[in-house]
């Protein structure tokens, strides 16, 4: 089964010279168990102040190759320079193209190692892996077979540990160890099960995630681990998938290895019974109505609160540094809170704003907030608070009209707002990657309504003015500065997960509607580019796939099919129609309302669209035809003298 | 062993690595192709480093450096080429086992960077370049419209152009018969030299039958040649040959076969109407290949062409219908605008039967050359091509002169024109080129004209969102922030516009109140077929409409027999497709 191959040649001193003498550049920092990389998009700069890297990523070797023994331990000093050199080539060869990836193929590469050297451990087995030219085709068959395998043994534990609670929980954590041990299972096996297992114990004894016990409501979109019971215990196609990549990756760049390696998951594995083929699935579209809901609610916030919101901050501002400009620093800092409030008490609240609660300007006492869900924010608001809700509010209408990715729509830089020099309309810029080599940006301009460009220039002002309010310098880059959050002042923009923070925040904060079984759905940024992408390509009858793609910055349209295609969300589609039928008739008194004219417009369109009902029938049912049609006249539709189809016209509802 | 020079080789000799050479040699004899990047790479790489080739991680450095030094000298696009070759050369050398065989060699560069520049050499038949937006000073519209105004011009005269000369070679071919009656070729032969005694110049001197100043001259040139010379002229072959020059060699073939004019005119005509690219026309072949490339008349009159692309490997059909079922007209029935591409193919093969016969050459455009060699049938060279599709363009006008168009020019401009024409419609155009669609977005349409359209098509896609989510308030056009009469404007539009004609928008117009009909569809095998057919060719859009709508449903929603049916019926009607 493992081969020890003959032309495993260099030692590791070798190999070592060899890897020293073309250490790349892209390497920040090197380590005992980890590099440093620079993150995608970034250049690394050293700050001097702290001795350390900025914009850069941990690419760590530090995951277990066998049982109490981790990849940088020295006895496995070959298999980290080989490992290494691999991590180079597949880079060098553009297989994966950002650094930060790098870790998971590591970890990939080291549980198919930990799996190996597990069975050879219980086969008492003297030698381990210590290179990878011991690794043949059959040992990846295997695993595949292991990794496929259904487990039922999760139901199992789940319910043991659900019935010896005391046994097995401790502190509200699962001790996963004592299971492991008592029930004898290997750890590789554990290794798969285990995010499983814990999600499942948490949610049957009601636990809820940091993020998940803020929320108002349970979320109504389905969690990823979420399936059906049928599926449990099994892995997905796209998970396998990757590790199948990731797998010939290491065929393909170690240099002891050369041979070959295929293995078409459906066909050369026999588990497709057990894969969860429906399990690739595309991100989830957002309800209509959601949809229509928020749209309107962020609509609605930069027409009626921001503009007041913006006067009231400017005079706030004004007011505070009156109030504090005799004082001095130290002072300040002790007693600051008192003029906040004093400030606060001074300035008139405007009257949009009154009906939203806002009590203070920003949070002089935090620990108010804890062990609440975010209804509270609906109660007690700051102006910061509000602020954040303004970031998001931005950052939804953006993407709401571009359907740009969420990355890029963070990154963007205050000055991102241009006047076309081809159509003279309105446009935002926003920055791609152009290649890892020399991480440089290019700008990429896309149109944006007018209203979106001057909502998007009343939030940078309003951003500069903040700015001024805490002392910072106004020349940020960025239009969603970090500093909203507080947590830090440097000039990155906010991380993913602030976001998502605020953004569930956002939902609850205007009362997304709930679901009929009490749920709430807490929007993701990919949701709204996966919308925009269908919306346009339904509302266009499935044409004009091209522009979408270029809107949507893909370089084949293939891609964007992938994402405008809506025919496997037909529950989706079902509820969208309804909701636009209810749009269209709840408009009906509104246009006879507003005038005649109109109405006898809409209502002359109505006329000339008919809608027609198909039915397929089998060859067999032609005897049956006249009961069908309940003593219906028929006709039939002939084309070239020959019958195509029958019809039943003027049918009144 | 013609393809190495001995310099070349003596040079090759000087850098590369002695393992090495012996294989090298053989594989530039086999294939010389950017010979010269190779023994640029091994001049590069001693250079700077002798022992360049002793382990892997010393060629791979040499590779890098030679690669990086490319972009430097060269072009992206030569030196991607050129690093190519060099990178193939080592995965040949790889695998034969003369250098390491875990030697890792650089990938090239990215196929984006080179495909940046788009293929748009050929460039378009118009005075504005619309290779980069800041060139444009007009609006969007009005530039669009002028683009496909002058494209549509040109491509008009051009047309009309080379219609007029294939009625005219037309006209000249059908005399044929009568202008050799009316010659002197009985006599031509009898002296030897070719002299008339009865045609006395005023030097006193006997007329040549073929001079410009003998009254029959150029008929006697044409039935000399046709009787004599198996339509072919040779410059010299025969005694009187410099006295064809006096009539113009074209003046005197037209009568008997292509003048690369008549030729130039013929493909003009047909890259217009079917966008066949020039090189596969130049290449067209008459009778049945290997590569099953034919052009076969059908007893109905219609014509089929099956033309090999032979970098994609694949035979494309085209139908043409028949216009002129029996025999091609009477010159005094043919009328200028008339002359397609059915006429253009049908005129060459007419003419060409005699000499594909003679020669054995295969092709539809044979030329009959005038060299020394000999050999004086031969297809139509590039070079030939080039200047005469010029001197089409100088006949015409200045400024189309100016454009200097090129067949590949007039293929791309129509292709554009179709795109333009039709909305942006990449699928027609694609068509009309015969390329993916994707290959036509890519390389060629210009992405500044696409990227017009692409804007205008999304700001009124946003326009049409902020409707749909004021069109769920209680007060839309206070949403939109409108009065109400603009507000009733923006709904007509909205409402009337035929792009948006998806689902979405129907949604909010389409309600109970209309007309309903019901449509009963009986699923079988045949009535697929023909819905089929329907679908695709039917003049009633309504009809063809409701078709599609029903093959909609039985692929989405039809039991599994009958989504088999529909499977296998489309086999059957793109089969059917193909015979007819």
């Amino acid at each position: 089964m493992l081969k020890i191959t003959d032309n495993q040649s260099q030692s590791v001193e070798e190999l070592e010279a060899e890897s020293s003498q073309t250490q790349p550049a892209w390497i920040v920092e090197e380590s005992e168990g980890f590099w440093l990389v620079p993150k995608a998009g970034f250049s690394p700069k050293f700050n001097h102040e702290k001795q350390t890297w900025k914009n850069v990523e941990k690419v760590s070797f530090n995951f277990p190759i066998c049982p109490q023994s981790n990849l940088p331990d020295k006895k496995w000093a070959f298999l980290k320079q080989e490992m290494e050199a691999s991590c180079k080539f597949l880079i060098q060869q553009e297989h994966i193209v950002k650094y930060e990836y790098l870790e998971s193929y590591i970890k990939t590469i080291c549980d198919f190692v930990y799996f190996l050297n597990e069975k050879l451990e219980s086969s008492n087995a003297k030698k381990l892996i210590l290179s990878f030219a011991q690794i043949t085709s059959e040992d990846v068959l295997e695993y595949f077979d292991f990794l496929a395998e259904d487990e039922s043994l999760v139901e199992f534990l789940v319910d043991l540990v659900i019935s010896e609670q005391d046994k097995y929980i401790s502190s509200g954590a699962l001790n996963i160890e004592l299971l492991r041990k008592e029930q004898k299972i290997s750890h590789s096996l554990f290794k798969k099960i285990k995010t499983q297992l814990t999600h499942k114990v948490k949610s049957e004894l009601g636990q809820l995630s940091k993020r998940e016990a803020l929320r108002e409501y349970p979320n109504a979109l389905r969690n990823k681990l979420d399936r059906e019971p049928q599926d449990i215990g099994k892995i997905s196609e796209t998970k396998l998938s990757s590790i199948k990549t990731q797998l010939s990756y290491l065929f393909a760049s170690n240099t002891v290895l050369n041979e070959p390696f295929h293995v078409d998951i459906r066909t050369d594995l026999n588990f497709t019974d057990s894969l969860d083929v429906l399990n690739k699935r595309s991100t989830s579209l957002i309800p209509l109505q959601t949809y229509n809901y928020i749209f309107n609610k962020v609509t609605w916030f930069h027409k009626e609160i921001a503009p007041c919101l913006f006067t009231y901050v400017q005079d706030y501002v004004v007011e505070f540094k009156n109030l504090t400009s005799h004082i001095a620093e130290s002072t300040m800092k002790k007693n600051g809170k008192k003029y906040y409030d004093l400030c606060f008490k001074k300035i008139v609240m405007p009257e949009q704003l009154k009906s939203l609660n806002i009590s203070q300007f920003q949070e002089t006492q935090t620990n108010l907030r804890k062990n609440k869900d975010n209804s509270y924010y609906r109660e007690n608001l700051s102006i910061l608070d509000i602020s954040r809700l303004y970031g998001i509010a931005t950052f939804l209408l953006i993407i709401l009209y571009t359907g740009i990715r969420d990355s890029a729509t963070r990154t963007l830089s205050r000055d991102c707002l241009r006047v076309s020099i081809v159509d003279e309309l309105w446009d935002i810029c926003f920055k791609k990657l152009k290649d890892k080599d020399t991480n440089e940006w290019f700008n990429e301009l896309r149109p944006i309504p007018e209203f979106v460009y001057s909502a998007i220039e009343d939030f940078s002002f309003y951003v500069d003015e903040i700015q001024t309010y805490f002392g910072l310098d106004v020349d940020e880059e960025y239009l969603f500065p970090k500093f909203l959050t507080l947590s830090s002042k440097d000039e990155e923009p906010m991380s993913y997960d602030v976001f998502i923070k605020w953004l569930d925040i956002f939902s609850d904060w205007i009362e997304v509607p709930v679901t009929d079984d009490v749920k709430r759905w807490y929007l993701r940024p990919h949701q709204l580019r996966r919308t925009f992408a269908v919306l346009f390509f339904n509302s266009f009858n499935k044409r004009l796939i091209e522009s979408l793609s270029w809107m949507m910055g893909h370089d084949d349209l293939d891609t964007t099919l992938g994402y405008a295609k809506s025919e496997n969300d037909q529950e989706w589609q079902s509820e969208a129609k309804l909701f636009l039928q209810q749009i269209a008739t709840s408009n009906d008194q509104y246009f006879v309302e507003m005038s005649e004219e109109l109405a006898l417009f809409v209502e002359n369109i109505r006329q000339q669209e008919s809608s027609v009902e198909i039915k397929l029938i089998s060859e067999e049912f032609d005897l049956h035809i006249q009961k069908f049609l309940d003593g219906r006249k028929l006709n039939w539709e002939v084309v070239n003298n020959e019958k195509l189809f029958m019809y039943v016209e003027g049918v009144e509802e | 062993m013609g393809a190495l020079t001995t310099t070349f080789k003596r040079e090759l000799l000087k850098f590369a690595p002695e393992d090495l050479y012996d294989k090298q040699i053989i594989s530039l004899e086999s294939n010389p192709r950017r010979k010269n990047a190779i023994l640029e790479f091994y001049e590069h790489a001693n250079k700077n480093n002798s022992t360049w080739f002793e382990n892997k991680s010393l060629i791979n450095d040499a590779l890098h450096q030679y690669k990086n030094n490319l972009v430097k000298l060269k072009s992206i696009r030569t030196a991607y080429s050129d690093y190519s070759r060099v990178r193939g050369q080592f995965a040949t050398f790889k695998r034969s086992g003369l250098i390491p065989h875990n030697t890792i060699l650089p990938n090239n560069f990215g196929y984006k960077n080179v495909n940046n520049s788009s293929r748009l050499t050929n460039s378009l038949l118009a005075s504005t370049n619309p290779m980069s937006l800041s060139s444009i000073e007009s609006t969007e519209i009005e530039y669009l419209d002028a683009l496909e105004v002058e494209l549509r011009q040109n491509l008009e005269l051009l047309k009309s152009y080379s219609q007029k000369i294939i009625f005219d070679s037309y006209s000249k071919f059908v005399l044929l018969e009568e202008l050799i009656s009316g010659s002197d070729i009985d006599k031509i032969e009898e002296g030897g030299d070719h002299l008339d005694p009865k045609n006395i110049s005023i030097k006193n001197q006997k007329l040549s039958y073929f001079s410009k100043a003998h009254p029959n001259g150029l008929a006697n040139c044409v039935a000399y040649i046709y009787k004599y010379k198996k339509r072919m002229f040779v410059k010299g072959s025969f005694s009187g040959s410099h006295h064809f020059y006096e009539h113009g060699i074209d003046n005197v073939l037209c009568y008997l076969g292509l003048s690369s004019e008549l030729i130039v005119a013929m493909m003009n005509v047909i890259i217009d109407e079917i966008g066949i690219n020039i090189t596969p026309l130049i290449n067209q072949k008459v009778n049945t290949t290997q590569h099953n490339e034919f052009i076969k008349i059908n007893p109905c009159g219609s014509i089929v062409i099956n033309t090999l692309k032979k970098r994609a490997k694949i035979v494309q059909p085209t139908k043409l219908d028949a216009t002129w079922v029996e025999s091609l007209p009477d010159v005094a029935d043919l009328c200028t605008t008339e002359i397609n591409a059915e006429f253009a193919i049908k005129f060459a093969l007419l003419v060409n039967e005699y000499f594909i016969d003679v020669s054995g050459e295969n092709y539809l455009f044979l030329t009959i050359g005038n060299d020394n060699s000999g050999k004086g049938i031969r297809k139509i060279s590039t070079m030939a091509i080039k200047s005469t599709i010029k001197k089409f363009a100088s006949d015409i006008s200045e400024d189309l002169s100016e454009l200097s168009p090129t067949m590949a020019g007039i293929r791309a401009s129509k292709g554009v024109l179709i795109w333009l024409e039709n909305d942006g419609d990449s699928v027609k155009a694609a068509r009309y080129l015969r390329n993916k669609t994707q290959t036509t977005i890519n390389n060629y349409i210009p992405r500044a004209l696409q990227e017009l359209k692409h804007r205008k098509r999304i700001r009124k896609f946003q326009s049409l969102l902020s409707v749909i989510n004021a069109l769920s308030t209680d007060k839309p056009n206070e949403y939109l922030g409108v009065e109400v009469e603009e507000y009733k404007k923006i709904l007509e539009g909205f409402f009337s516009d035929e792009d948006a004609d998806g689902w979405i928008i129907d949604g909010l117009i389409t309600k109970s109140k209309g007309k309903r009909e019901e449509i009963i569809f009986r699923v079988s095998q045949e009535s697929i077929i023909q819905l089929i057919q329907v679908a695709r060719e039917h003049q009633n859009k309504d009809i063809q409409k409701k078709c599609k709508s029903i093959i909609d449903l039985i692929g989405s929603n039809g039991s599994r027999k009958m989504k088999r049916m529909l499977s296998q019926a489309n086999k059957q009607a793109n089969f059917n497709v193909k015979n007819n």
